[in-house]
This record gives C-alpha cells, sequence and structure tokens, in this order.
C-alpha cells in the first residue's frame, strides 16, 4: 500500500511513533519511523505492507516500512 | 554491573593468591585465608544476583536456565581472573601457566556452553531468529488428522515444522495440540498457504505467524495525590492518583479485618516480570518470565500486585502480599518481538501454572481475531481463569481488535483523573463484558528497582486484573460471569459509561464478593 500522512507520538505504553494518514486511518509501522522523520506534525509518504500482530501499543494497523520519505 | 561485580571479584581473589605467590617466592609467608574468601564472595555473588539476559537464551531448559546462567557467567568471572592474574604472574617472572591454562579452559568452557545452548535455543525457538527471508505459518489441524498428512506438502515447498505447544495434549486441548509451526522460505509462503487452506480434509486454519516489534518506552506525567494519607506506608502511593481516587484505603481497611479464603495466582502475559524489583519481590512467585528486559511487564505487575504496607514503593490492591501472588509470563521477547504463537504460548503456560487471574495489556487490530489465540484463551477458561484484557488504544471500536474481541474475557477501557474516557482509550458497542478503570498517568514500578508513569488501557487492565484476584481470593470458585456481573453492579456509572463501561469500584466489588463465599 501507498499513503501520505503526518508522523504523531502514541502517547500510550511509555509511547511510540505513528501515521495518521490522510485516509483517516492510523498506522503503527512494527518496524519503526527513521529517527529523522520521528517530529509530531512531519508529512510523510509511505510505502508499506499491512501486517497483523499484537503488541503493547494496540494502536491503529500495524504495517512494515518499506520505504518512507517526506511528503 | 552485573558484568563488572562478579569478574572484578575473581580478579581481586586470584590477584590475592598471585601476590601470595610472589611473597612465597621472596621467601615471605603467605595465607590463603583472604584470597579463598575473596574467591567464596565471587561465587556466592553469582549465586545470589541474578539478573542477566543469558538465561532467555537457556530458557528452553526450563526451571534450570537460571543455575546455568550462573554457571556460565561463573566460568567466565573465574576464566578473566585466572587470566589477568597470569599476567601479573609472569610480570613477576614466575610460573604463569598454573593460572593461565585453567582461566583459558574456562574461558573456552564458558563461551561453549552459551554457544552451545544458543544454537539449540534458536532451533528449539525459530520464532525469536527467523530469517527476514522466512516466514512461519500456524497449522491448525483437525482433531483426527495427522501431520503426516500434509508432510508432501510441506516437503514440496521444502518447508520445516514442529509442533507449536508440545505441552498440550490432545486429552487436554484437541485443538491447541493439533497447532503446527511451519517455516518457509518467503518466496513459497503465498503458495504454501494456499495449497494448505485448500486441503480442508486435513487442515482447519492455516495463517502467518505474525510478529510485531516494541519501541523503548518514554516516562508520561506524575500525578499526585490529593489525599496523601493512606494507612499502607507504601511512601510512593502520593504519586499514585488513582488510589486516591478509586478509595484504596477504605480497601486496605476492610482487608485488615478480612483474611482470604486462599492466595490466588495473578498472571502477566506480557514482555516479562523483573522478580529482583524491591516492590515486587515479595510477591513474586517461580514462573517462566521472571525478568523484563522492556518494561511494560513489570509496570503491569506493580499496579496489580506491588507488595502492599511493606514501606516500600507503591501500594496496589495486594494488602501485605497475603491475597495474590504475581507471576510473569513471556509473550514479547527481550527484543521486544512476539507472535500469534508466543501471545498462545504464554497463556498456556500461565493456565497450566495455576493462574486464577490472567492479565493481557497486549493487542492488535484483528476485526477476526487469531484462532490460535482464542483456542488458548478457551483452553485457559476451560482450566478456572479468568482472563482480564484491554481493549486497545486507538480511540476506535473494540469490537476490531483482538483480543478484546475474542469471546468470555472481561475488557478494560481507561479513563482519566477526571472518570472521563481517555482520549486514546478504546470504546465499547458490542463487548459482552466491558469495564473501566484509571489509565492515565498510572505510577508503578519498572525494572532496576525504579518507578515511572505510563498511560494506556495496557494500565487501566491489570488494576481490573488485580480487583479480580483479590475477588477470587475471597471466593475462589468464582466465574468470569460473577465476576463480571460483580464489577457491573459495584461500578461506578459516569458520563461515559455508555461507551465505556462503569469504573471499578473495588470497595463494593470486594464487599460484595463475601456474598457469595
Amino acid at each position: 500500500m501507498e499513503f501520505s500522512g503526518k508522523v504523531v507520538r502514541i502517547p500510550v505504553s511509555g509511547g511510540s511513533w505513528g501515521i495518521e494518514g490522510d485516509d483517516g486511518q492510523q498506522y503503527r509501522p512494527v518496524n519503526g519511523i527513521p529517527k529523522k522523520y520521528q517530529t509530531a506534525g512531519a508529512r510523510v509518504r509511505v510505502r508499506a505492507e499491512a501486517v497483523q500482530g499484537m503488541d503493547i501499543f494496540m494502536w491503529g494497523r500495524q504495517i512494515s516500512i518499506s520505504s518512507i520519505q517526506e511528503g | 554491573m552485573v558484568y563488572i561485580v562478579g569478574p572484578l571479584l575473581a580478579l581481586i581473589a586470584f590477584g590475592v593468591f598471585g601476590r601470595g605467590m610472589v611473597q612465597r617466592s621472596k621467601g615471605r609467608g603467605f595465607n590463603p585465608l583472604r584470597a579463598f574468601l575473596l574467591l567464596l564472595a565471587a561465587f556466592a555473588y553469582r549465586f545470589l544476583v541474578p539478573g542477566s539476559w543469558l538465561a532467555e537464551s537457556y530458557s528452553f531448559i526450563g526451571s534450570h536456565a537460571n543455575l546455568l546462567e550462573r554457571l556460565t557467567l561463573m566460568l567466565s568471572d573465574m576464566g578473566i581472573g585466572l587470566v589477568l592474574s597470569s599476567l601479573y604472574l609472569r610480570h613477576h617472572r614466575l610460573q604463569s601457566k598454573l593460572f593461565a591454562v585453567p582461566g583459558v579452559l574456562a574461558l573456552i568452557l564458558s563461551g561453549g556452553i552459551f554457544g552451545v545452548m544458543s544454537l539449540v535455543q534458536n532451533i528449539h525457538t525459530p520464532h525469536s531468529h527467523t530469517r527476514s527471508d522466512h516466514h512461519e505459518i500456524l497449522v491448525e489441524l483437525g482433531p483426527d488428522d495427522s501431520i503426516d498428512e500434509i508432510v508432501p506438502i510441506l516437503r514440496e515447498y521444502k518447508a520445516r515444522y514442529w509442533k507449536a505447544f508440545p505441552q498440550v495434549d490432545l486429552s487436554e486441548d484437541e485443538d491447541l495440540a493439533q497447532f503446527y509451526l511451519v517455516c518457509v522460505d518467503s518466496a513459497y509462503t503465498s503458495l504454501l498457504l494456499t495449497a494448505l487452506r485448500y486441503d480442508r480434509e486435513n487442515v482447519d486454519y492455516a495463517e502467518i505467524n505474525h510478529s510485531v516489534e516494541l519501541i523503548q518506552p518514554i516516562p508520561a506525567k506524575i500525578e499526585v495525590s490529593k489525599q496523601q494519607k493512606f494507612i499502607a506506608n507504601d511512601p510512593h502511593l502520593s504519586s499514585q492518583w488513582y488510589a486516591d481516587k478509586l478509595n484504596y484505603n477504605q480497601v486496605y481497611e476492610f482487608l485488615r479485618e478480612h483474611k482470604p479464603a486462599t492466595k490466588v495466582k495473578l498472571a502477566i502475559v506480557d514482555t516479562g516480570v523483573d522478580s529482583n524489583h524491591e516492590d515486587l519481590k515479595s510477591v513474586f512467585r517461580k514462573s517462566p518470565g521472571g525478568s523484563d528486559n522492556h518494561s511494560h511487564g513489570t509496570h503491569c505487575a506493580g499496579i496489580a500486585s506491588a507488595a502492599t504496607n511493606n514501606g516500600k514503593g507503591i501500594g496496589s490492591l495486594n494488602w501485605e502480599g497475603e491475597y495474590f501472588s504475581v507471576g510473569g509470563y513471556k509473550a514479547l521477547d527481550r527484543y521486544g518481538r512476539g507472535t500469534d504463537e508466543t501471545v498462545a504460548k504464554a497463556i498456556i503456560e500461565a493456565a497450566e501454572g495455576g493462574a486464577a487471574v490472567i492479565s493481557m495489556s497486549l493487542g492488535g487490530y484483528h476485526p477476526r481475531p487469531p484462532r490460535v489465540q482464542e483456542e488458548a484463551i478457551k483452553y485457559a477458561k476451560s482450566l478456572g481463569a479468568i482472563v482480564v484484557v484491554a481493549a486497545g488504544n486507538s480511540n476506535d471500536d473494540a469490537k476490531s481488535y483482538s483480543p478484546a474481541n475474542i469471546p468470555g474475557v472481561i475488557v478494560v477501557s481507561a479513563v482519566n483523573e477526571s472518570f472521563r474516557k481517555a482520549p486514546f482509550s478504546n470504546y465499547f458497542t458490542q463487548t459482552k463484558m466491558p469495564i473501566a478503570s484509571p489509565g492515565v498517568n498510572i505510577f508503578s514500578t519498572i525494572p532496576k528497582q525504579k518507578y515511572q508513569s505510563f498511560n494506556g488501557t495496557s494500565m487501566a487492565t491489570p488494576m481490573v486484573a488485580g480487583l479480580v484476584a483479590l475477588m477470587k481470593s475471597f471466593a475462589p470458585e468464582l466465574t468470569t460471569n460473577q465476576a463480571y456481573e460483580i464489577l457491573h453492579q459495584t461500578g461506578t456509572v459516569v458520563d461515559d459509561s455508555p461507551r465505556i463501561g462503569r469504573i471499578i469500584n473495588p470497595v463494593a466489588a470486594i464487599e460484595a464478593v463475601q456474598t457469595i463465599q
């Protein structure tokens, strides 16, 4: 899948980074967001694969990012 | 620290030995007692002070993992001490082989044990180290089917396989006993999945064994309680606003007068629990997840069960640790990764370990819950456990999140200091057993004798699980439905209750449970 959105701080279970897509969905990259994009509000364009799993954040849909760029 | 003290003690011990030999070579006397005592201290240190990650590499051998870990570290301590002391002897032109040879042998032996055990562990639990070009598939066979019947398909795709839950046999649970893990090159994953799903005669279910990763936590705010006058002497109770708001003081007064019918077992299925934490040590019972290299599991364990009125740390509903013990069951490994299978395995371990209540502060977006977890929870309930799970943190309907959407579990949403729905908390439209509990700025234990504040339905869940364990300590036969009915009937109704359930009222709940003893 490919989408654009903004980076947000997930304020639960100690904290993590997620992406609120322009499509209204929440996405949590299980392989993390590169440090340079770890700023709340940063616009990103992402290519990713949907994954299903369980974690302590229980936030949004889990994805595995294959590429990310400003956007 | 744990890596320095041992070798240092050994080094000093052998250093004293070496110095004695130097003195003896100069015709002076040498009393080896001091060196022996130091050596003894080095041994004692290794046996009394655990806390290394090595035990995880040995976890497949079960309860002996910690012993073997200590042995490995002791050998490496001795090796380092002997080798460095041999250099000291060599410096004084004395026979250094006496120390050097056993030193090198000890290091080789220590390294050898670690290497072999890590290798076997990798083979034993391949999910932890599955190469990125491989996938794992969870396959459930029909109750009367054998793995032999699908071996030709597995061979065709060069897949390896093993039983997912070897500890469960058919007589105990005919679903879980038929789960297999299949490891296959990612190039063949889709083809193999299709082939397995097509074989409806033998295969009931085939799905990718999903994996997840975690990120190290950051702190939340510490909210100071307004009351600040608890009869318990735990110094950090003043940092637990929820203890004030949920009237823990009244609970403590009640518990001082009412002893439990039995001490029950609470299980935290999570990242493990730091069993050496000062506020958990006395309530922790022997269980596989006695260490926590994340912090989430230890935080949850503290909320549910921290020893109370012990003059240390925080308070929970476990007055003086007399009502329930807590055990750790790792669903997520030291890298923060877990799979559907590891979560299911941890639930099974907890249930078979006699857990009366299982607290699960984990989950994910699964409109259709993973079958393997449904089966694991069903199995745990059949053994008498009450399962309490988190609603999720997406400000979304909990019906799309698992394990919140698995039948027969109590599902917990989170409220803030004003008893309003926490902005992140999932809500309920179709959940059968919804309940709410504080989940914002929750202060609790984290590894290495520390305390921290976190947010989340993760934090609200163990608070409810702790209360259910307390209720079960008075009424050991309490069922999930009875427990939920009491939580609901005695719960505090707030504006948001139609969306998040009623908020737990611990005093009223434990008073109510007395009537059904």
